[in-house]
């Protein structure tokens, strides 16, 4: 009877515990977003705010009026996209490469890929060569040193190991080379791992500004959103202090919430496989 | 035995004349005024000769020991003002103080001459980068002659006093007096060439441009330019050329206006509306020769090729290779090296590749100059040991924050794995998985919008302080409060994606062994302590090493993220991600890639050294480890 009582209590605490938890990661997304929603006066009175005391769009059409923006909206999505196909593609050979067992040099190419996770040159030098391969002030240079992710190809690497040998072997019996295995028995089993690394990759691009602020400072019709977004917080931080009356806190909020709209978008669809995918991948710790 | 001996004689003669040259001891010069000599790294060895005459006039020295004692101090002037190297004085090193009947002789060697401040001013490094970061100056190099603007030059005399120079030169007739360029090169040697030819050329160039402007020169009647290269360009009043790698250059008369401030306190400056002011105006533009450190590794690595070659002929290495097991095998997988390749070329190209240009954290590292800049050895890294202020700040900073996010987030992260794990209902698990790793794929920017929206001044924390009756708290100026808000900050972001790795772990742990701890009378607790956690051992020993590891690795992206504004908390913000940061943002920085490169070095070091330890830790305490 006790114990019941016990357990009773304990699940109430813990169902209060993960409302609570549920209600602090949803929290400043809310007020972000009815912060973007809100009417500016009211806004600079109140402050923010978890309802919206009055309705008003001005803070979206101003963020849409920028010129900017449209551009550096357009550009992240491209940068993004073709990053993505460059990564998956480099990822998928690589692993289904380094899960060979049989081949040669195995584990040297193994171990050359897995300790770059734990000792890298450091940012002056991977500056450096990017400088000195004349991609300074090129969109390639914020897409060619990300598109190699070592913990993706580790990922999938170990998703393949997963698979059961009967099904490659029977591809090997039929005559298969590494190529149609690859393609035609381990990537439709690993949708979940690789549809895990398309996100995974795509949101680090999309969320990535430092190396434009590095490589592409000056060139404006090349920025991406994030590094858009930075530079506007800056205006709007000079135009408040003079007093300016456009409506610019809703601007900044609006902001914030555009360029993290497309992910929270996409969320849900790619959400059901990271459980999966990441579950396999790992527990081969 | 006369004959030889005397013979002998000479040649330790010539030999001793030629060392004395070569070590830079003070001669007399043969005129009045400096002799130098710029080496490759735009160090020089300068030689002055004073007229003792005039030193006495201008100076009231009446002995060489005044004279020594007064030029030593003068250096160390001129090392306060400039901006040298850290933890050394060698702005200017006084070598040498000789005289003659008539003069004094002064032998010196300095830094890196842009360095110098309180002579004027004086312009050293590549036509390109220096035309790009001063276009404006670049200009007026040619011609002063867009007259209506004019130049503020500051000097220190031997005395100690500073002199402001406002100087408006005026230039009538025009073609007389200017100061154009000349060229030195080819078909168009000793013609004069325009404004547009010569910036064209500087813009694109990667010859080294030297521009001298001193002013007030009342003990120097000429100034001998010598250069590791071959002249290009030179200005054409007052400099004459001399062979090759050579110029002569000869003050000019200017009527300027002169303030004197004197290093006496009590006086009042004194200011001459019109003097009369010796002064130097010139600038040369040369291509250096190759650097010998060039030449010696491309003999060796063509050394090495060519004993490859010959052994792998000699010894039919290649033929022995074709018949091996080995190669069967590689003939066998041949198709999944081809697949390796595009990794394997990325993974060289922007990881490994960038180590060699980890010997940038030994050197004065300028990108014209590339590997053939300056070596310094460990001068960084002393100077990083011997806790210059801001080097000491920063890397507790670094360390602080990591082990204080480190040391809430990962028990925080495991606990909350826990919990989750005791949620039965599937899709309830889903959904709070799926909301707590939401955060995870926001931007930092994003989430420093959210950090304002909940501390800033309107924010919503503020907010509810205020309605309890609480004052209001200007996180924003709390330097205190940012490592917590920092590992906060980083445990929002961060949990419910790391937790995933725990959760997914805790998925496969046979439901057989909660039955076996169920029937031994245990309860929740009981069973997450014996059969939850010791299932995951593993992985969270995998997870610790690579924690430990990022310790020396800050996040500056959130800190800059989460502070973008004014940084009025950076005693306790300021991490080694800035210093880096900013020595690449600011190449003129007086912080250098160099020693960007060695804190970057440092901390990758640091990492790798606590990864290895932590691993052994974790292999003692009979887990598996990552190596």
């Amino acid at each position: 009877m006790v114990k019941d009582k016990k357990n009773v209590f304990l699940s109430v605490i813990r169902a209060i515990v993960i409302v609570l938890i549920v209600f602090l990661f949803i929290l400043p997304l809310w007020i972000i977003f009815t912060g973007s929603l809100t009417d500016e006066w009211v806004f600079r009175y109140d402050g923010y705010s978890m309802i919206i005391k009055q309705f008003s769009l001005d803070g979206y059409k101003l963020f849409f009026a920028q010129s900017k923006v449209m551009k550096s909206l357009l550009n992240t999505v491209i940068v993004s996209a073709v990053t993505v196909l460059i990564s998956t593609s480099v990822h998928l050979l690589t692993a289904y490469a380094l899960h060979v067992k049989d081949m040669p040099m195995h584990k040297f190419f193994n171990t050359l890929f897995v300790v770059t996770m734990f000792f890298s040159a450091g940012t002056i030098p991977s500056y450096l060569v990017v400088c000195r391969l004349g991609l300074y002030g090129n969109v390639f240079s914020i897409i060619l040193p990300g598109a190699l992710s070592v913990y993706c190809i580790l990922l999938i690497r170990n998703y393949f190991y997963s698979v059961p040998r009967a099904m490659t072997e029977a591809a090997v019996i039929d005559g298969a080379n590494h190529f149609r295995i690859l393609f035609q028995v381990l990537i439709p089993v690993s949708v979940p791992v690789i549809v895990t690394t398309v996100f995974i990759c795509f949101v680090s691009k999309w969320n990535s500004w430092m190396d434009v602020m590095l490589y592409l400072d000056g060139k404006e019709d090349l920025y991406t959103i994030q590094y858009t977004l930075r530079k506007l917080f800056t205006q709007i931080e000079k135009y408040l202090s003079l007093g300016d009356e456009q409506p610019l806190y809703t601007l900044k909020n609006a902001a914030t919430v555009i360029s993290i709209l497309p992910l929270v978008l996409m969320f849900p669809f790619f959400q059901k496989y990271f459980t999966n995918g990441i579950m396999v991948g790992s527990v081969k710790g | 035995m006369k004959k030889v001996s005397r013979l002998f004689i000479s040649i330790i003669l010539l030999l001793g004349i030629v060392c004395l040259s070569a070590c830079g001891v003070a001669a007399d010069i043969g005129y009045y005024g400096a002799e130098a000599e710029v080496n490759r790294y735009g160090k020089s060895n300068v030689t002055f000769t004073f007229s003792k005459e005039k030193v006495r006039k201008a100076y009231g020295i009446e002995s060489s020991d005044e004279f020594d004692k007064k030029f030593r101090d003068f250096a160390d002037l001129i090392h306060s003002v400039s901006s040298g190297y850290v933890l050394s004085n060698e702005t200017i090193v006084v070598n040498d103080v000789t005289e003659s009947e008539t003069a004094y002789s002064v032998n010196v060697k300095t830094c890196r001459i842009d360095k110098i401040n309180g002579l004027g001013e004086i312009v050293y490094g590549t036509g390109s980068s220096f035309y790009k970061n001063n276009q404006d100056s670049a200009k007026r190099l040619f011609g002063y002659y867009y007259g209506n603007y004019s130049e503020t030059f500051t000097s220190y005399g031997l005395d100690g006093n500073k002199k402001i120079v406002e100087f408006a030169p005026d230039f009538e007739p025009f073609e007389e007096n200017a100061s154009l360029t000349v060229s030195a090169v080819g078909k168009k040697d000793g013609k004069i060439v325009g404004e547009k030819e010569f910036t064209d050329y500087l813009s694109g160039t990667d010859d080294k441009i030297i521009a001298i402007k001193l002013i007030d020169l009342n003990l120097t009647e000429k100034i001998t330019l010598t250069v590791d290269g071959k002249i290009n360009f030179y200005s054409s009043r007052g400099v004459k050329i001399i062979g090759d790698n050579k110029v002569e250059i000869t003050p000019v008369n200017y009527a300027v206006k002169k303030t004197v401030v004197y290093d006496d306190d009590s006086l009042t400056p004194d200011v001459v509306d019109k003097a009369d002011c010796d002064c130097v105006f010139a600038y040369i533009v040369y291509s250096e020769n190759v650097s010998p450190i060039v030449w010696i590794l491309a003999g060796i690595a063509v050394l090495l090729l060519a004993v490859l070659i010959f052994l792998t002929i000699k010894f039919r290495w290649i033929s022995k290779f074709g018949k091996s097991k080995f190669f069967a095998r590689v003939k066998k997988h041949r198709l999944a090296y081809l697949m390796l390749l595009p990794g394997l070329a990325l993974l060289i190209l922007f990881h490994y590749y960038p180590l060699t240009y980890l010997t940038s954290a030994f050197q004065d590292y300028r990108i014209a100059e590339g590997f053939a800049s300056e070596f310094i050895g460990l001068r960084y890294f002393r100077s990083i040991l011997y806790a210059v202020y801001d080097n000491y700040t920063m890397i507790k900073n670094t360390i602080f924050i990591s082990v204080i996010r480190i040391g809430t987030n990962f028990p925080i992260i495991l606990l909350y794995a826990l919990l989750i794990n005791t949620i039965k209902n599937n899709r309830l698990k889903g959904w709070v998985q799926a909301v707590s790793y939401i955060p995870f794929f926001l931007s930092w920017t994003a989430v420093g919008g959210m950090g304002y929206a909940l501390m800033g001044q309107y924010g919503l924390i503020n907010k509810v302080l205020l309605r309890i009756g609480l004052p209001a708290v200007d996180f924003y100026s709390r330097a205190d409060l940012w490592w917590g808000i920092l590992a906060l900050s980083s445990l929002w972001k961060g949990m419910g994606w790391s937790s995933l790795i725990y959760v997914a772990a805790m998925c496969n742990i046979d439901n057989e062994l909660y039955e076996a701890c169920a029937l031994d009378g245990g309860g929740r607790f009981r069973m997450m302590i014996t059969v939850t956690i010791p299932s995951i051992m593993n992985i969270i020993c995998l997870q610790l090493i690579l924690d430990t590891g990022a310790v020396m690795r800050d996040n500056y992206e959130q800190i800059l993220s989460m502070l973008y504004g004014a940084n009025g908390v950076s005693s306790t913000t300021k991490v080694i991600g800035e210093y880096i940061y900013s020595a690449a943002l600011n190449p003129g920085s007086s912080n250098g890639l160099g020693a960007a490169s060695a804190m970057g070095l440092i901390q990758g070091v640091i990492g790798l050294i606590l990864v290895l330890i932590t691993n052994r830790v974790v292999k003692k305490t009979g887990n598996e480890g990552i190596l």
